[in-house]
């Protein structure tokens, strides 16, 4: 019997469905722990902050959306969720970072996020659904600061 | 020291960066970034998994490549775009060898390859970098 695709229909109909506004203050005690965990001692890194500050914001910070099919949500819960079967992990696929301007301690952020494609496909761990991710981030002056996309990959 | 864009040459490498993250890292990193799967710190759940150890967030290692272009680049420079793709699994208190290598350079920028190895010679994460650099005669 052919098994049941990963991509159903509801989950198909979350292409293009866009999450958030989130909103993040940028401050101090943010930046060192974020400059500490990583052991990265540039002096640079005060007022202005690293570019790795991009990288740990993920996807929803473990926040549901009660409009979105519930394996949408655990994808993009950061691992805080469950598995939804048919799905038993997560894998993150990598990312492309675009930085249009510093961000600077004091800077509120507001960042929005858009599921962009999901495909199925068969890879080392299985069957697999691929889902590609773009993400907008502006400052409090409404100037974009920076773009990024990636996949996810559910199995 | 800063570098400066007439200065650079194409295959020329950047300076490597070399971590060894424990446990405690990734538990700090896993708190600055809100990433809490449990498959980077609970013995239950990486068991459940089959992954021997705990697993080295990609997003961490991603930080660690990007600090090899932002070490290089000096006070002057500025990272425009990070492209990296997670190929494998690393695990704590194992040493990873962050490199780049200059693949061309132009007005618009230095384009960089930047990579992760591991010691079991495996290469974990991969991609590139644009920096801008300041040009020894200004703009």
């Amino acid at each position: 019997m052919q098994p049941e695709s990963l991509l159903t229909e509801e989950l198909r109909s979350a292409i293009g469905v866009e999450l958030g506004p989130e909103e993040i203050a940028v401050e101090r005690r943010m930046v060192q722990r974020l400059l500490k965990s990583t052991g990265d001692t540039n002096p640079r890194w005060g007022e202005e902050v690293p570019p790795a500050l991009l990288l740990t914001w993920m996807m929803s910070g473990g926040k549901m959306s009660p409009h979105l099919p519930p394996a949408i949500n655990w994808l993009m819960s950061d691992g805080e969720l469950e598995p939804v079967p048919p799905f038993t992990g997560l894998l993150d696929g990598g990312g492309e970072w675009e930085f249009l301007a510093p961000i600077r301690l004091g800077d509120v952020i507001t960042s929005t996020m858009r599921i962009a494609d999901m495909r199925e496909t068969t890879g080392r761990v299985g069957r697999m659904l691929i889902v590609t991710w773009e993400r907008e981030h502006r400052n409090q002056r409404g100037e974009r600061v920076a773009v990024s996309q990636g996949t996810l990959i559910g199995y | 020291m800063q570098p400066f864009l007439e200065d650079v040459a194409v295959g020329q490498e950047l300076p490597t960066v070399v971590k060894r993250p424990n446990l405690m890292q990734m538990v700090r990193w896993a708190g600055a970034s809100e990433n809490l799967h449990p498959v980077h710190y609970d013995p239950e759940v990486i068991k459940a998994s089959g992954v021997p150890d705990a697993l080295v967030h990609g997003r961490l290692k991603a930080a660690f490549v990007a600090e090899v272009v932002t070490s290089w680049m000096g006070e002057g420079g500025s990272l425009r775009k990070l492209s990296l793709r997670f190929l494998g699994m690393d695990f704590p208190r194992q040493e990873m060898v962050c490199r780049g290598r200059v693949t061309d350079k132009s007005e618009s920028g230095v384009e960089c390859e930047v990579w992760l190895e591991n010691p079991r010679g495996e290469v974990t994460v991969r991609g590139t970098a644009l920096v801008s650099l300041p040009r020894r005669t200004g703009p």
